[in-house]
């Protein structure tokens, strides 16, 4: 028993670097993906143009490909400049999850009907005042499930900063299972903390939805529809 | 050009590795999350609620702990598995419980009678699945299902983790052996934007279609 409390111990603490790392990840995501998002639907080509680009790329990039990269490449000039491996994956993390949180802003954003954007202009808005005062106020609700099936999956996708040197969970039990050669212990120990870590944001995601839905009065009219935004949901928590 | 040269005996050999890898894991995915669905359906609690139990701890498991566990785990009890079929087992167990919701959410769209009639003239319910239910979803699951093997692409990168000789492997060896990482870290980048646009492309034309179709 004492042994499992030093386990838990020990893992606690890579524990909060990954909360570290994905809060940090999660919050600097949001602010580079609303950016992108309305880059994609603005109406200047340029920015339309970038915005597209970088989520094609940065979509298509394995998170551990561009991790090692970096690290291997570039980690004798960060260090230099006193950037940490902690600092160098918040960095890797943010650059491909606004990637896919970007597009699924942009989904947000354009499920907002044209007649809204018509109406604004009718009055005389222009294109920065309609987007703040007419299409973010509806925009934000329904951002907020797919921001928390972001954060899940930037927790779990956090785990990969292990292979470059960054002492979250993952890191910390291998190197737990280096001394106690008990491989199944500490990883069925490790799932369990991940699970405390997601099972409240899944559920906190799914309950929201389905506030912000009715609240909308959106009701799926058929089942394919039904079917369809399960589909979406449920691929939001993967994402990279 | 000699250090495109260098690197093709690091990156091809890692190109196959990293396809044999990801339509694996694919294969094994869409299989066992037939499976999955199909019991986390079922009448019978005794399959449905072990299912849903395993299903919510993959989902919130990394692919990397569940790879992990795959490979260090297994051998440990004496089952040995070599890097390349963990790999394989392990990132497909873990995208087999997103499968799963993708047929589950695939079933919704047939309509309740279908299975009542088909019931009513004598088939067995995993009939009814088998002939009436599953053949109607195809086109519905297609989609997801492809954006899965992208996915799967990019994840079969953490087979390098467990010394599976992948793309990311390759080009990790060809980094340390010259000392030149710009170029290996391009090329890799490079072949996965190439690989990775087209196809999500194709499947985002599906996707249109699909909905197309349920809308009518």
């Amino acid at each position: 028993m004492s042994e499992l409390a030093g386990w838990l111990a020990i893992l606690a603490a890579g524990l909060v670097v990954t909360i570290e790392l994905a809060a940090a990840t999660l919050v600097l995501s949001v602010i580079l993906s609303s950016l992108i998002a309305l880059m994609s639907i603005s109406p200047w080509t340029p920015l339309r143009f970038i915005a597209h680009i970088y989520v094609d790329v940065f979509r298509s990039i394995p998170i551990l490909a561009l991790a090692i990269s970096v690290y291997y490449g570039l980690g004798a000039q960060l260090t230099s400049l006193g950037i940490t491996p902690f600092g160098t994956a918040v960095g890797v993390l943010t650059v491909i999850e606004s990637a896919y949180l970007a597009e699924l802003y942009r989904g947000s954003l354009e499920s907002i009907r044209r007649s809204q954007w018509d109406a604004a202009s009718s009055v005389g808005l222009g294109w920065l005042s309609t987007v703040r005062h007419v299409i973010l106020p509806q925009a934000l609700p329904p951002a907020i499930p797919v921001t928390l099936n972001m954060a899940i999956a930037t927790i779990k996708d956090s785990s990969l900063v292990s292979l470059i040197a960054v002492s979250e969970i993952t890191l910390v039990a291998n190197q737990l299972i280096a001394e106690t050669f008990k491989p199944i212990q500490v990883y069925g120990l490790v799932a369990l903390l991940y699970l405390v870590l997601v099972l409240p944001l899944s559920q906190a995601s799914r309950l929201i939805e389905i506030a912000v839905a009715r609240k909308l009065g959106i009701r799926p009219r058929t089942d394919e529809e039904r079917a369809m935004r399960r589909v979406s949901a449920v691929a939001d928590m993967k994402a990279g | 050009m000699n250090t495109i040269g260098d690197m093709v005996p690091y990156i091809l050999p890692g190109a196959l590795v990293t396809i044999e890898i990801s339509v694996g894991a694919w294969v094994v995915s869409a299989v066992l999350g037939l499976v999955l669905a199909l019991a986390r359906d079922s009448r019978t609690p005794l399959l449905s609620l072990p299912t849903v139990g395993s299903i919510e701890v993959i989902r919130a498991v990394p692919q990397l702990v569940v790879l992990y566990i795959v490979f260090f785990g297994l051998s440990t009890i004496g089952i040995n598995v070599d890097s390349l079929t963990a790999a394989i087992v392990g990132l497909g167990v873990s995208d087999a419980v997103f499968s799963a919701e993708y047929y589950r959410a695939g079933f919704l769209t047939v309509a309740h009678t279908q299975r009542d009639a088909g019931l009513s003239i004598g088939l067995s319910p995993l009939q009814v699945s088998r002939f009436v239910i599953i053949p109607q979803t195809i086109p519905f699951i297609v989609p997801p299902l492809l954006n899965s093997f992208i996915g799967l692409m990019k994840s079969a990168t953490l087979a390098a983790a467990v010394g599976a000789p992948e793309l990311l492997y390759g080009a990790r060896n060809y980094m340390e052996t010259s000392g030149q990482v710009a170029p290996a870290a391009v090329v890799i980048m490079g072949l996965y934007i190439l690989a990775t646009v087209p196809l999500t492309r194709v499947v985002k034309v599906l996707e249109q279609r699909v909905r197309a179709r349920t809308r009518a």
